[in-house]
């Protein structure tokens, strides 16, 4: 009978149903998942990661181990790897075990025997070595390997806020209840994050506790009382405190739903991310109990003793019948007092220390309950559950005597809980009276308190948690009389047994596993962490950490001090990714730039496509068309009729002021001083290290005034760049810059008979080449808006690129659709126009050019050498590096059989590939053009210039293909038709 | 992350700003009279310490404005706050 008739602060009164890998079993509301398999008396509840061994529940909170369950598998809820004893039970909830097939309990895996044996430290490094990798990897995937993240899309919400406080209290134990208490009376804003639903830490699994003369549960309550009532104070209930960041800034999730049947809580959220800026924190994390490391330590039915006592105090569970107590300190003495007291034999206690336990010993002989000084455990009977186990005295040769027992509790000693301290970047120290590491130095404006601090009375934990939240020291809430303890003896592991040894449950690592480690050279901590993967798993090692460092110390003839111990990583326990996002996922996961003509676009046919932040039209698809006519079909139009293409998100950079023309003389590497008011220059802006980091036409408005028309890609990073030598470098200079991207609308309008279509504006201006040549501009009005023509062309025909205030783009556009009927006006998408330039031989900034291309690279060397003053990058295209003759050079590629050539292939000299091969450049861009009738494409190569009329090959993937190394302007190189 | 004070708007997460490195480099010039090793120090050479470290910010999802601070390498501790062409803070 696992379940007693009374106790616990469980509600008997509302039973739950639930189904655990396919049989139902019941509960009631108060229980977690990890209780009610224990009062069901499910004994295997899952099945290690490497070894497949059975394992049981070990402990009772965020450092269980073993008990992950897939939790409502199957549906959209479907969620991986969630601790069993964080669940809170709800009716019908369904989990199954992970990492077992078909159950937990009849394991195919296990059954088979196949994996133990050859799964050692430093597996996968060992084992996923090229070529053998893709042999291993599909078994290793299907044979290891925890939960599954089933559904494609989490139906779930998840909310986030953000707060300021003047202290973050982690943790709501009698140290953090004491700071949070003392805090709200000094009238501060506190907020106070308890990861249990209910208030108390430690005094909720503590029966006997007195604080200020009356039981502690009625000190909770009073101060439970307090708290709501205070002004400025938020206590968080359900709510992880998951990462500690710089200046004080902690994040928490808050469990709103999760407690609720995945029915109940649809239309609310089930999360809440909390970001809070704290100015003093408090951290009342508590302690993790550690196990003891002896043989089959892992069998079900072993546990941490302290888990007993509060699956007894809180869940009115006895997880066995008879027990065993195996402990090197004082604590585990309550815990076998208080289940002898409900009803369980203790058959004996195992105490590694010669001398015995301190006062607390009195207590364990009244009840009659055998202590048996000196002693380890050696051995553990039983597969799927404890049956019997077998105490030696430390360091006999001679074996002990089995123990007939159904559980076996053991306490290795405590774990200060400092993962958030240390994620604060504050120092620990070893300390060999709690045989742990603690808290030494804080970085940031943070205290530990109680057993956070290694300080684990109750008194201390009162006492700190008072000072901590300002309280006077004088009036500190005062504990009731403790015991005298006797101190802990180290114990790592238990020499010269027979059997595997577990440290570390979760990765399924022994203390075997370890000593290999460091014999294999691994002696820092961190490779250790790395190559056993001890730590590494979802729980980060927190029943293993101090245990495995102390090993390898043993192993090595160190201390743990000298050991040290790994960094440890936010966040303190898994996080799902919706709650990461919070709502920042789908269309609201990034803002999607659209142009003033987007709705006309999807009206028509657009397919839009993500252009960086922009969406924008790839093609217009006529009915029953392919991608590849669409583009085809719009190409020509330019080539031979009128196109329009929506070129609103080109950059639109003003720069005016007396010293505007001399500032972009230094920005630009091409002339700019010199340009004309009314006319363009196309020029290339570089980085201090003289690379290629943008380019686009400049245009002259006034004396004092320039247009930037930088690509539409790039327009923020190129405002970003000027402002900052505008504010850093030259501040006393007259200049003012704006970026006026988004205010305007822009219609390239292009083709042999784009000024037929033009000349149906009358925009106080001559449209005729004569008076509006290439390479300038034109102000005007059109319809009451302002209207800026330019003729710039990127497609190579005679191009205006009309620009009107936003508002004014989708009646431009429209009249141009309209007077162009006649003829034949096409609208034309990104697809086209890319391959309209690529035709040209026009470079697009990031195709063309990567993070080492130089203006000579791209054919711009003789033009900026001739130019008188300095401007950015200059000097570096001086460097030994810029002058290489090896350098890769644009060039055109023709392909020689026919196929379009991939980008990204390999150019190399023929005529196999056999690698290694020199690789003399790459293909950059592609595509079939039309109006040559076969394939182009552009490309780096080395000394390229050089190389017109050579035959190389190109390697891709498996596929190889000869081409022709060209001029890179395929179309029109003399540019007649675009000044036409 | 960082809380930083802008001149300009006053204490705001890190995530509004943009780290722009090293402040007081002073570009080389004029051009035809570096050595190429100054301007190799100019590019490259940061003093990249442990400890105090003087670099600009830019309030780039708030106000624009790039400013100073000192910023402490190790602990992230900003002790100083200042404007472009205010002088430049000794820093132990
Ligand atoms: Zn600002």
């Amino acid at each position: 009978m696992a379940r007693l008739p009374q106790g616990g602060r469980i509600d008997r009164s509302r039973p739950l149903a639930f189904r655990f890998d396919g049989r139902t079993y019941h509960g009631f509301q108060g229980d977690t998942l990890a209780s009610a398999l224990l009062a069901n008396g499910v004994s295997v509840v899952g099945r290690s990661f490497k070894h497949h061994r059975p394992r049981g529940v070990l402990a009772a909170g965020d450092d269980e181990p073993n008990a992950l369950v897939q939790l409502e598998p199957g549906t959209p809820y479907s969620e991986p790897n969630v601790r069993a004893t964080r669940v809170e039970l709800y009716d019908g909830l369904t989990a199954r075990s992970v990492n077992a097939w078909p159950s937990a309990r009849f394991d195919v895996n296990a059954a088979t025997g196949l994996l133990g044996r050859f799964m050692p430290a430093g597996f996968y490094y060992k084992t996923f070595m090229w070529p053998d990798w893709r042999r291993f990897e599909p078994f290793i995937r299907r044979a290891a390997g925890l939960g599954v993240a089933e559904a494609p899309f989490d139906p779930e919400q998840a909310l986030k806020r953000h707060a300021h406080c003047d202290l973050l209290v982690v943790g709501a134990g009698p140290a953090g209840l004491a700071a949070a208490r003392a805090a709200a009376a000094g009238g501060g804003r506190v907020i106070l994050a308890e990861v249990e639903a209910d208030l108390g830490g430690s005094l909720l699994s503590d029966p006997h506790a007195t604080i200020e003369g009356q039981p502690a549960r009625a000190w909770v309550a009073e101060t439970e009382a307090l708290l709501a009532e205070a002004p400025h104070v938020t206590v968080l209930r359900r709510t992880t405190v998951t990462g500690y960041y710089d200046h004080n800034e902690l994040v928490a999730v808050e469990r709103l739903a999760d407690h609720l049947a995945p029915a109940a809580r649809r239309g609310r959220a089930r999360q809440r991310i909390w970001h809070i800026r704290a100015r003093r924190v408090v951290l009342g994390t508590g302690a993790h109990e550690r196990p003891l490391v002896f043989p089959d330590n892992d069998r079900p039915g072993v546990l941490l003793a302290s888990a007993a006592r509060t699956y007894l105090h809180r869940f009115a569970v006895l997880p066995g019948s008879r027990a065993v107590v195996a402990t090197n300190n004082d604590s585990a003495y309550e815990a076998a007092c208080d289940l002898h007291d409900a009803g369980m034999r203790i058959a004996a206690i195992a105490d590694l220390r010669p001398g015995g336990p301190g006062e607390v010993g009195a207590s364990a002989r009244e009840r009659g309950i055998e202590v048996l000084a000196g002693s380890g455990v050696t051995g553990v009977r039983g597969r799927s559950r404890v049956r019997g186990v077998q105490v030696s005295p430390a360091g006999e040769p001679e074996p002990g005597r089995w123990l007939e027992a159904d559980l076996l509790l053991m306490s290795g000693g405590w774990t200060p809980a400092v993962h958030l301290f240390s994620q604060s970047g504050g120092a620990l120290a070893y300390d060999p009276a709690l045989t742990a590491f603690r808290p030494d130095r804080s970085a940031q404006a943070e205290t530990s308190v109680g057993a956070a601090a290694g300080r684990f009375s109750l008194a201390e934990a009162l006492a700190d948690g008072h000072a901590a939240g300002g309280g006077d020291p004088t009036s500190a809430p005062q504990a009731g009389p403790a015991p005298e303890p006797a101190p802990i003896a180290a114990a790592w592991r238990t020499p010269g047994a027979v059997g595997k040894q577990w440290v570390d449950f979760q990765s399924d690592a022994t203390e075997a596993d370890v000593a290999l480690a460091a014999r294999e050279g691994f002696i820092s901590v961190e490779h250790l962490k790395r190559y056993t993967t001890i730590g590494m798993a979802t729980d980060q090692g927190k029943t293993s950490n101090v245990n495995a460092l102390a090993i390898l110390g043993e192993e090595t003839g160190r201390l743990p001090p000298e050991v040290g111990t790994t960094r440890f990583r936010a966040p303190y326990t898994p996080i799902t990714m919706t709650t990461v996002a919070a709502g920042a996922r789908g269309d609201l996961f990034a803002p999607r730039r659209k142009t003033p003509l987007d709705a006309w676009h999807r009206e028509h046919g657009a397919v839009m496509e993500d252009f960086g932040a922009w969406s924008r039209p790839d093609v217009y698809l006529q009915p029953g068309e392919s991608h590849e006519a669409a583009a085809r079909r719009e190409h020509l139009a330019v080539r031979q009729g009128v196109g329009l293409f929506d070129s609103s998100p080109i950059g639109k950079i003003a720069v005016s002021g007396r010293d505007a023309a001399r500032f972009l003389d230094f920005i630009i590497a091409n002339r700019i001083a010199n340009l004309g008011v009314g006319k363009a220059r196309y020029g290339l802006m570089l980085t201090e290290h003289g690379v290629v980091f943008d380019d686009g036409v400049t245009f002259r408005l006034g004396e004092d005034s320039f247009l930037l028309s930088p690509s539409s890609g790039a327009a923020a990073r190129v405002y970003a760049w000027l402002d900052e030598w505008r504010q850093c470098e030259f501040p006393d200079w007259d200049l003012r810059i704006a970026d006026l991207t988004t205010a305007w609308a822009a219609i390239a309008v292009a083709g042999p008979r784009a000024r037929d279509l033009v000349r149906t504006l009358p925009a106080g201006f001559s449209w005729e080449a004569a008076g509006f040549p290439h390479m300038t501009l034109r102000e005007g009005a059109v319809g009451g808006a302002p209207l800026r023509a330019f003729r710039v062309s990127f497609s190579g025909e005679v191009q205006y690129e009309l620009q009107v205030p936003a508002s004014y783009g989708l009646s431009l556009w429209e009249h141009l659709m309209r007077a162009g009927a006649a003829h034949g006006v096409t609208p034309v998408g990104v697809e086209a126009w890319l391959r309209l330039r690529l035709e040209k031989g026009y470079i697009h900034v990031g195709s063309e050019t990567d993070g080492n291309t130089l203006p000579d690279d791209i054919g711009f060397g003789p033009a900026l050498a001739a130019k008188p003053g300095d401007f950015v990058g200059r000097l570096s295209l001086l460097r030994e590096n810029a002058l290489d003759p090896d350098r890769e050079q644009l060039v055109g590629l023709e392909s020689l059989d026919g196929d379009k050539l991939p980008v990204g292939g390999c150019l190399f000299r023929g005529p196999a590939f056999n690698p290694p091969v020199e690789k003399l450049g790459r293909v950059t861009s592609s595509a079939f053009s039309p109006a040559l009738g076969h394939p182009v494409a552009l490309g780096l190569l080395k000394r390229g210039r050089s190389r017109h009329g050579e035959v190389l090959n190109v390697f891709s993937q498996g596929w190889i293909g000869r081409v022709r190394v060209t001029s890179p302007v395929f179309y029109d190189q003399k540019g007649e038709r675009l000044r036409g | 992350m960082l809380l930083i004070t802008c001149p300009e708007c006053g204490a705001r997460p890190e995530t509004e700003f943009v780290c722009g490195g090293e402040t007081h480099i002073t570009r080389p010039g004029p051009f035809a009279e570096v050595p190429a090793d100054v301007w190799a120090g100019y590019l490259f050479h940061q003093a990249n310490p442990r400890g105090k470290l003087r670099e600009r910010w830019r309030h780039q999802a708030g106000c624009g404005l790039w400013f100073n601070l000192v910023r402490d390498t190790v602990t992230h501790e900003i002790t100083s706050v200042y404007r472009m062409g205010d002088p430049k803070p000794e820093i132990a």
